[in-house]
Order: structure tokens, then sequence, then C-alpha cells
């Protein structure tokens, strides 16, 4: 688009990004980063790696509380970040898109949840961790899309290249392979995108140099997927199957009016 | 600068980013627009005016006659949705596809006639729902309260603050959210349909014989005394006639037209070329065989001649011929349905879903329009203002409350001053008819982005599908031109050369204030710098 400042660098989304969680924090607003600038920064071994793979810097996603938008808007109109109006009429308070005129930083703020192919409650794991949502939270971000993209792949090799997996909270740098598993043992359709998703990191490595690792992580996962009992809900919609559509469409974000 | 790239920048095509979850499926898309056909004005309109007024008219036919016509006219607006998926109605395909001047004028003239309507709509559900509801169990259950209640409904205090509080509560329930609104009428539309079944079974089971007996039990009246009284004083029956039948498609056409309006939401509807096929084709055909139903079923029941004749009565005043004086209400569709069942439980069922149906028109009306006044305010036509969202509900409350305003005066017009302005219909027609001008035009002045839009592949003949079905459109919309300037019944006239109707004065109001608002607001955005026409020019897909 003509009259846009160039694409910033990943050092500036770094740089803003943190500084943005930081600054909310100060003002008692639980902010946290999701997406690609969030496993940049939850995966520093991962970042390089992206960088070599020519992974390019993305916008800054966060996720905040419902209780914090007011002062979230005020905070960023205030560091100069304009409101998209389009998305602020059409999302009714559930997504706010804003850009920075100088930077160039294009900003994407989510409301206790990540609404796209499938749904991630998060406004209970806002405070889990400092900066980002817990790592499970970003590996399911990249898992619950339907048709994944070369560097969504990446994205999620790179966090299963970096973490591994455990069987509970052993710490805030390994999956929690019993919360994944809970939580798509509720949703057959989670479920079904996501064990999709991993059994083509498996079979089909991304070139990080981690397929082995990323394999056996997989596998990992995968197992504990499998063994946890499922729900009833989660039940009755797999008889169901593929005959019904298990994900919600995701449009292309262009303008509502 | 930033501001001409935000405008240059917010093309249809333009700014791909992460996914946006839209609001509306097919099936809110469907409900939406079937709710703005108002099964129930439509069935209530066409059972009180056609065989009183238009005797001879096949009720059937006509509403047939006006869906096969709607059917040309919603496949042109699905076109328009899909290559503008963007919510503002016709203003955003005529100023993108015709003249954006126009397309500002036209739209206004197209939202305060919509207002109208959804003050009309809130009426109806004072007059033929409300009232009729409270004098039809009144009777049935022999209940003086709600025969009492039915009168002073029907005052045009009645009216006017019952019609209000149900703007207010459409008005109130957008203001909640487009997700909660649809999800309210999801229910409401269920109920709906529940009732509408159940009333489907009285006709069936209920026979002419039991009518007649309820009538007289009920109201005192006679029914063959009805149809005496009726022809005494002028009403003439009629057997079928094909030209009545056609004159008449303009009292279902105005509950039909609704049900293209989701090209009002496009911006918020998930796979947009599926749910806008579905939900304007798919409720053009399932409206338009449903109310036709409806007049079979009528006439088993109740008699054509005899629904003629106490109609006839009524509209002529003739007291002893109809049920105004013994019911309390006029002798609509709901009030006679309600007489053959006899029945409290029945009547209250039939009744309450009647005014669900009117209901659905009075939200979907004003989202429309809301949704008109905010596509002006991004394109810069209106002020920033009118496309305030609130930090408190996050919706649009300004646009909203503009819209329930709007409806309110023309409320208080209609209480108080009995004002039917039904020739506005005229300039509707006027102002459709434009898009369809403009879809067939659209693939030559703008080849760019018509062979960039998914529709540019419908051809027939080499010819594309979307300059068809706006060709027949257009012919349609000129034979119901035609006809609502040659019925004074339906509307008459707008204007003469001896007569210029109040209907005239207003509408030309609205353009000479639309075209000075625009050349105004566009002299006024230059001087800000910004250039109000890059926001028309759309960016084709790369």
């Amino acid at each position: 688009m003509s009259g846009q400042a160039p694409r910033p660098g990943w050092a500036a989304v770094h740089e803003a990004a943190v500084a943005l969680v930081d600054e909310a924090g100060a003002r008692g607003q639980v902010l946290r980063l999701v997406g690609s600038t969030g496993i940049r920064l939850h995966c520093p071994p991962a970042a390089a790696a992206l960088d070599r793979l020519g992974r390019p810097a993305k916008d800054i996603d966060v996720v905040c509380r419902h209780e914090d938008r007011k002062g979230l808007r005020r905070l960023l109109e205030e560091r100069g970040w304009e409101v998209d109006r389009d998305l602020l009429v059409a999302m009714e308070g559930r997504r706010y898109a804003f850009r920075h005129p100088v930077s160039g930083l294009e900003l994407d703020v989510f409301v206790d949840r990540l609404e796209f192919c499938h749904t991630i409650e998060l406004r209970n794991r806002l405070g889990a961790r400092d900066v980002t949502v817990p790592v499970e939270d970003l590996l399911l971000q990249k898992l619950q899309i339907v048709r994944q993209t070369v560097t969504d792949r990446m994205d999620a090799s790179a966090v299963l290249a970096t973490h591994p997996v455990s069987e509970g909270s052993e710490g805030p740098e390994a999956i929690d392979a019993r919360y994944v598993a809970g939580l798509l043992a509720r949703d057959w359709g989670f479920h079904h995108t996501a064990i999709a998703n991993l059994a083509a990191l498996r079979d089909h490595p991304e070139g990080n140099g981690a397929a082995a690792t990323v394999a056996e992580r997989v596998a990992a996962l995968l197992a504990a997927i499998q063994a946890a009992p499922k729900s009833v809900r989660w039940r009755a919609r797999a008889r169901v199957g593929e005959r019904m559509q298990w994900w919600q469409d995701v449009d292309e974000r262009e303008a509502v009016y | 600068m930033a501001k001409q790239a935000d405008l240059a920048g917010r093309g249809v095509f333009s700014r791909p980013a992460s996914g946006l979850i839209r609001v509306a499926g097919s099936a809110d898309v469907f409900i939406y627009n079937v709710g703005l056909v108002s099964v129930g004005i439509a069935i209530a309109l066409n059972q009180y005016y056609g065989p009183s007024l238009y005797p001879g008219a096949g009720i059937w036919l006509s509403t047939l006659l006006a869906a096969l016509g709607m059917l040309a006219v919603a496949a042109t607006f699905y076109y328009w949705s899909v290559i503008f998926p963007r919510s503002g109605g016709v203003y955003v395909s005529l100023s993108r596809g015709l003249s954006p001047g126009f397309a500002f004028v036209g739209s206004l003239v197209e939202t305060v006639i919509l207002l109208y309507y959804a003050a009309f709509a809130a009426s109806l559900i004072v007059k033929v729902g409300l009232s009729s509801f409270f004098a039809t169990v009144g009777v049935v259950a022999g209940n003086q309260t709600l025969l009492d209640w039915a009168a002073s409904t029907a005052e045009p205090s009645g009216v006017f603050w019952i019609g209000t509080a149900t703007l207010v509560l459409a008005g109130v329930l957008l203001a909640t959210g487009t997700r909660r609104y649809f999800s309210v009428q999801k229910a409401l539309f269920a109920l709906a349909v529940a009732g509408t079944l159940v009333l489907v079974a009285v006709l069936l089971l209920g026979s002419r014989d039991t009518f007649k007996a309820n009538l007289t039990e009920l109201t005192g009246l006679d029914y063959a005394g009805v149809v005496a009284i009726a022809k005494q004083n002028g009403y003439e029956t009629g057997s079928f006639n094909l030209g009545t039948s056609i004159a008449f498609l303009v009292f279902p056409l105005l509950p039909l037209l609704g049900a293209v309006q989701s090209i009002g939401l496009g911006g918020e509807v998930k796979r947009v070329r599926r749910s806008q096929l579905f939900g304007m084709l798919g409720a053009v055909a399932a409206t338009g065989l449903l109310i036709a139903l409806f007049d079979g079923l009528a006439a088993k029941a109740f008699g054509y001649e005899f629904q003629g004749a106490i109609g006839f009565n009524s509209i002529s005043g003739i007291a002893d011929g109809s049920t105004e004086a013994s019911v309390g209400a006029s002798p609509w569709f709901t009030v006679l349905a309600g007489i053959l069942t006899s029945n409290v439980l029945l009547a209250t069922v039939i009744m309450a879903t009647f005014v669900a149906w009117i209901w659905f028109w009075v939200p979907a009306e004003l989202a429309y329009t809301t949704r008109t006044m905010i596509a002006w305010s991004f394109d810069r036509l209106a002020p920033d203002r009118l496309g305030y969202v609130s930090q408190r509900f996050h919706t649009p409350v300004v646009a909203i409350g503009l819209s329930t305003a709007g409806a309110i005066v023309f409320m208080w017009l209609i209480a108080y001053r009995n004002i039917a302005f039904l020739s506005l219909i005229e300039a509707l027609v006027v102002v459709w008819g434009a898009a369809m001008v403009a879809a067939i035009l659209f693939p030559r002045t703008r080849r760019d982005l018509f062979q960039a839009s998914p529709v540019a592949g419908s051809r027939i003949g080499g010819v594309p599908v979307m300059v068809v079905t706006a060709a027949l459109s257009l012919a349609f919309f000129a034979l119901v031109l035609y006809l609502l300037w040659n019925d004074p019944i339906a509307a008459g006239p707008m204007f003469t050369l001896d007569h210029l109707s109040r209907e005239f004065w207003i509408v030309l109001g609205i353009v000479v204030f639309g075209v000075a608002w625009f050349l105004g607001t566009r002299l006024y955005r230059r001087r800000q710098g910004i250039d109000v026409d890059l926001a028309f020019r759309q960016i084709p897909i790369e």
C-alpha cells in the first residue's frame, strides 16, 4: 500500500512488543504476546533459526482481559497508535487492530481468547507466564489452523524444537501434554485439526535442523492426546466426523464497511 | 497523508492479515431476510386487502409473481454482495459502481424510507399484533380486561408508546451487539416457525362450518349476513382475473422486498457466496411459497368471498358487517384464525406467532440503516461521530440511536397524524432500480474490478449473469413502479402535473439536502486535505 512506512525489522518489533507488555503491566493491565512474535520471544534459540530460514518479522499480536480493554486502548492511543475504526465496529469489543503511523508497526489485540479456526480460551492463563502466554497456547495457536502455511509450520516446529514435552507442569519451559490433551479431549473439531497438523509436522518436518527432536516430541504429544479420556460431547461429535464442517471459517481481514 | 493512505487502502481486497471470524452464517442471513419479509405482515395484508379491494385476484398467484420478480432482484443483490462484501447496503454498490453522489443521495432516501417502514412495522405490532391479540383472546376467553386492553392499545397514544417501546427495544438489542441480536432472532425464529406450524394445522383441520358457528357465537356475526351486507354496500365478488392478480402483486411485494436486505450486512457474513446465495434466494423462495400457501389455507377455512366481504366492511366502516364492534379489532387474518380455534391456548399461540413475525422487521430495518450510516461515516461523507463505537457497549451507539430516533419520529406521525406514506415505496423502487442499472453497466465501466471479482466467470452466452438478472430486475421494477403509480389503493402517483403529494415533498427535501450535504462535505474534506473520492476507487485483487 502506498503511503505506509516500511515494514519494521524484528528488533523493532521485539522492542515495541516487550515495552508494550511492560507498560500495560505497570498500569495493572494483563497483556501477553501470542503469534509468531510471542513464539520468537519465547523461543530465543529458535529465533535465529527462523531468521536463517527467512521467516520475516511479523506484526504484534497480544491478548488482554476484557476489563482491560478501555485502559489498554487509552495507553495505545497515548503512545500514538491509531485504532482501525472498521474493525472496531465490526468486532464489537472482541478484537482490535492498531497501527503506528511512525514505526509502521501493526498490532492485533485479542480479548480473553483467540478465535480463529478453533477457539483457545486464554483468560485464565494470561497471568501464568511473563511477556507471552504459556508455551502450550503458543503451540495450540499454530495447531488450530486448518490450512497451515509454511510459516505456521515453521513456528510450530520452533516451539517443539525448543521445548520438551512433559506429563505435567514441570516448569515454564516444558509443554504440558496433559493440558493440551485435556483441552483437545473436550473439542473433537480442534482435536481433529490439531492431530492432523502434528502428524504433518512429524512426517514433513520443516528444515530447522531438529527434525528428530520435533518428531519425538510430536509422538509424545500424540500419545498423550490419544490417551486422554474424551468428553461425551467429543464422542458425540466424533460420530458425525468430517461429514460436518469442524472448524470456523476464517476470512481475510478486509474492510467490513 | 496518513488519512489519504487509509482511504485508498481500505479497498475491498486490501490489507490481508490475521484472519477474521465474521458474525453471520448462512442461517443468520436467511433468518435476517425472512424476518425482514415478516411473513405475518405479508399474510395479514394479503388476506385483508386482497379479496376485499381486488376481488378476483388470485392472492397466491400475485404472491408467486412478486416472488418471481424478487428472485431476479435477489440474484443481482447476491452478485453485488460477492463483488463488494461490505456492509452498507446499496450505498456500497452504487458508490463504487455508479456515482458516489447519487449513491449518497439515493441511500439517504432509502434510509429515511426504511426508517418509516421500521415505524410502520412497530405500529403493526400494536394494531395487527397486540390489539388483535388482546381482542381475540379476550373474546375467546370471555375476558373483559383483555378486551379493554385491546381498545386502549389501538388508541393513538397506545400505538405511539407501545410502538416507541418496540423501536427502543430493537435499538437496545442492536446496541448489545450483533451476535446477541442474531442469537435472539434465531430463538424467536424457531418459536415463530413452530407457531406457524400450529396455525397451518389449525387451518387444515378446522372446517368452514366450525368457523361459521364460532363466528356467530363469539362475535354475533352471521357468516352469510356479512357477505350480504358487503354486497348491499357495493362489494362485488369476481371470478379469478389475471390482470387483477398482477395489479395486486405490489402488496405481497412490499414485505418480499425485505428478503434481499442482507446486502446491508455484506461485510459481516461468513462464506459470503454460500451464505448470501442461500440467504437471499432461499428467503425469497421460502417466504413466497409460505405466504402463497396461506392464501389457500385461508380460502379453505374462511372462504375467499367471506374474507373479501368482511375486509370490505371493515375498510368501509360498516360496523354490523365486521369484527370491530364485537371483538374490538379489525378482521385481520389472525383474528379470523383465533375465532376458528375458539380455544384460548391456540388463539394465544397464533397471535403471539404473528407478533413475533412482525417484530423481526423492526430491528432488521434499524440494523440495515445503521450500517448505511456507518459506511457514510467511514467514507468521510458523514461525521466521524456517526461511526463512534461506545467503549462500554462496543457497538456504534450513535448510528443506532439516530436510526431509532428517526423511526420514533415516524412513529409519532403514524400514531397521531395517521399518516401513511404509501407512495414512498416508489422512491425505494427507483433507488434499487438504480442499483440494477449500475449492475448492468458495471462489467464495462469498472472492468478491472469486475474481472477481479469472483463473479466474473458466471456468464450465459458470454454475457455476465449479473447483467441478465439486473436487466430482468429492472424490467420488474418498471412494472412495479407502473402498478404503484396507477393504483391509488396501493400507493398512487407521487406527483402529477396538478398535484404534488406529501411523499413528493419529503423525497424532494431529502434529495436537496443530500446533494447539498454531499457537495459541502466533499469541499470541507478537501480543505482538510482529504480527497473523499479515493474511497470509491476500489483496489482490484492482484
